[in-house]
């Protein structure tokens, strides 16, 4: 099993796919959220009755209690050395998804460019939102129509598309326009 | 992997103020971390350097975050202590007030690191100050007053129409940094000046658009007569009320409401319709974005409208809100932005952001929301809605901040 720390960014980006339990079931990795980005207020954006769009708070309790997500935290010592060490440059979810990836030799899963390219400097082993849907539409050898569904709700949801120049963001932009 | 705390001092500092902010005492905090009253003041003190685990149980402690704690950066604004002097102990909103200066305090300091990261300072072109003249009757200080405001519209090239965008006018022409907070609502706006960041104003974000503008107004006013002496301004009536203050009062009406320019307006209405009426009233007040009872004692001041005009309209029970819905008048003061922070402060944290110089997590803490809606804001700021196209579509312009506009132009070949 592939341990991935996850960051706050890439679990938004899973909670607004509306695939969450079946791309964190993905065989052959587990996911950790750190306190630090537990405590985040995470939102989405949704529509009210009205179709007026709202933003709705992402209920992490389900994944946490079907053991999809583990919650962790950082232990006294250089653990929490590392955190701080990292919060100095980082937002806590950050520095402290960051700190437990590289004291427990973990993948670090963010597509934050800074915190990405710290985790570099140190060398932790990265992925993103855009790696981590590609494996799962390969892996399960989704139907378009499926993969479009699952990127466009991250880009209407949440707001997100990688840039031009990420090497998957022509994968997505031809899947998510299928 | 360095566990040293840089700048011990820096980060003592910013312990002692974040523990000032929570309202803990120091018993609590060396109570709470387990260590005696000496080793926690040696802490404060910047003699001892706090270890990971003290830090993350103050963080926790003290409701902030890590980072805010130790962020690279001086803690250079010192404006609490500034407006802490202006503040009365005795006042029952005093809690509220001293979170609002907190948060003047922290934006304050947020817009410094912007710039910091960025090296990108606010351009300053500040006024002369004022020093008024000691034996003014209250008819002699209107007229230095209206002096004053012409002055300096004069030198902004305001000339005497309104001033629709106030906010974002004297934020980049004159260079001063004016946020929006949760202030009580009988508090309408405060001001410090120091050193690192300059002249700052928090104004009241609950209180109407065009009270917020005649806060304003009055806090440049403080600017130019006061500029070295912090202020909260309270709503409530003083029984004697400072000669500054008095000035500051008479500005902020005459450079709001030019003498020349409602003049005019007034007199072109009454030639033309033989009658200056309430709902003429109604109408130029919306048009120099202030309140119906402002304009109505300006033009009393100028002569224009009989004395007591305003307290017959307050007696009939005049309804403003009433009025506006009736003759159709939409809020043109809408222009200045009420958001909390300035524009400029907003796209130097998106310009940060989309540098690779914050992440996220710091983006959104900058912004004051939640990531989703840090990104909404990023996409907003780089996808710019311009013009239409040939064909009358709505044109996308994405901007590249980091795009050289010095550079010559490179021409594709067709």
């Amino acid at each position: 099993m592939m341990p991935i720390s996850l960051d706050a960014c890439c679990i938004i980006n899973i909670c607004a796919t509306g695939d969450a339990p079946r791309i964190l079931k993905m065989a052959g990795m587990k996911f950790y959220l750190s306190a630090a980005c537990s405590k985040e207020s995470l939102c989405l954006h949704g529509r009210d009755d009205k179709a007026a769009r709202i933003r709705v708070p992402i209920d992490l309790s389900p994944l946490i209690q079907s053991r999809l997500i583990e919650l962790t935290d950082v232990t006294p010592g250089p653990e929490t050395a590392a955190f701080v060490d990292f919060a100095k440059q980082l937002d806590d979810g950050e520095a402290m998804a960051l700190a437990l990836a590289i004291c427990r030799g973990w993948t670090f899963a963010s597509d934050d460019r800074k915190a990405c390219r710290i985790a570099k400097e140190k060398g932790v082993p990265t992925i993103g939102t855009p790696g981590l849907l590609h494996t799962y539409s390969t892996s399960l050898n989704l139907s378009p129509p499926d993969i479009a569904r699952c990127l466009k709700n991250i880009e209407q949801r949440a707001t997100f598309r990688p840039k031009p120049t990420h090497p998957l963001g022509h994968w997505w932009r031809a899947n998510s326009n299928q | 992997m360095s566990t040293q705390i840089e700048a011990p001092h820096l980060v003592a500092q910013r312990l002692t103020d974040a523990r000032k902010a929570s309202g803990r005492t120091q018993e609590e905090a060396c109570a709470h971390l387990g260590m005696s009253r000496p080793t926690f003041i040696a802490i404060e003190k910047g003699l001892r350097t706090a270890t990971p685990e003290e830090i993350l149980k103050l963080a926790s402690f003290y409701g902030r975050s890590v980072h805010e704690l130790i962020r690279p950066g001086a803690p250079t604004v010192s404006l609490e202590p500034h407006l802490r002097t202006a503040l009365s102990a005795a006042r029952p909103d005093y809690a509220t007030l001293q979170k609002a200066i907190g948060e003047m305090q922290r934006l304050a300091e947020d817009y410094a690191e912007l710039e910091r990261l960025l090296n990108n300072k606010l351009v300053e072109r500040f006024p002369n100050e004022i020093t008024l003249p000691k034996s003014l009757s209250a008819r002699s200080l209107r007229s230095f007053a209206e002096n004053v405001a012409v002055r300096e519209r004069a030198r902004l090239f305001l000339g005497d129409q309104p001033i629709p965008n106030l906010r974002h006018m004297l934020e980049n022409e004159v260079g001063i940094r004016i946020f929006l907070g949760d202030i009580p609502s009988g508090v309408a706006g405060m001001y410090a000046f120091v050193a690192d960041v300059r002249y700052c104003v928090m104004i009241n974000r609950l209180h109407p658009i065009e009270r917020r503008r005649a806060t304003l107004a009055h806090e440049y006013g403080h600017f130019l007569c006061d500029r070295h002496k912090p202020g909260i301004d309270y709503l409530e009536e003083q029984m004697r009320r400072s000669l500054n203050e008095r000035f500051v009062e008479a500005f902020a009406m005459s450079f709001l409401m030019p003498e020349t320019g409602i003049r005019r307006q007034f007199h072109e209405v009454c030639d033309s319709s033989g009658d200056f009426q309430v709902a003429d009233l109604c109408r130029l007040s919306n048009f120099y974005c202030v309140s119906v009872q402002a304009m109505a004692l300006r033009m009393e001041a100028l002569e224009l409208i009989p004395d007591g005009t305003w307290d017959f309209l307050k007696q009939e029970q005049f309804k403003v809100a009433d009025a506006r819905l009736a003759l159709n008048l939409e809020r043109l003061a809408s222009m200045d932005s009420n958001e909390v922070y300035p524009i400029r402060y907003k796209y130097l944290a998106v310009q940060a952001y989309e540098q690779g110089l914050i992440s996220e997590g710091q983006l959104a803490r900058f912004l004051r929301c939640d990531r989703t809606t840090a990104r909404d804001i990023v996409e907003q700021c780089i996808n710019r809605y311009d013009d239409v196209d040939a064909l009358g579509k709505q044109a996308e312009l994405i901007l590249d901040f980091q795009h050289s506009l010095l550079r010559p132009v490179e021409r594709q070949a067709v």
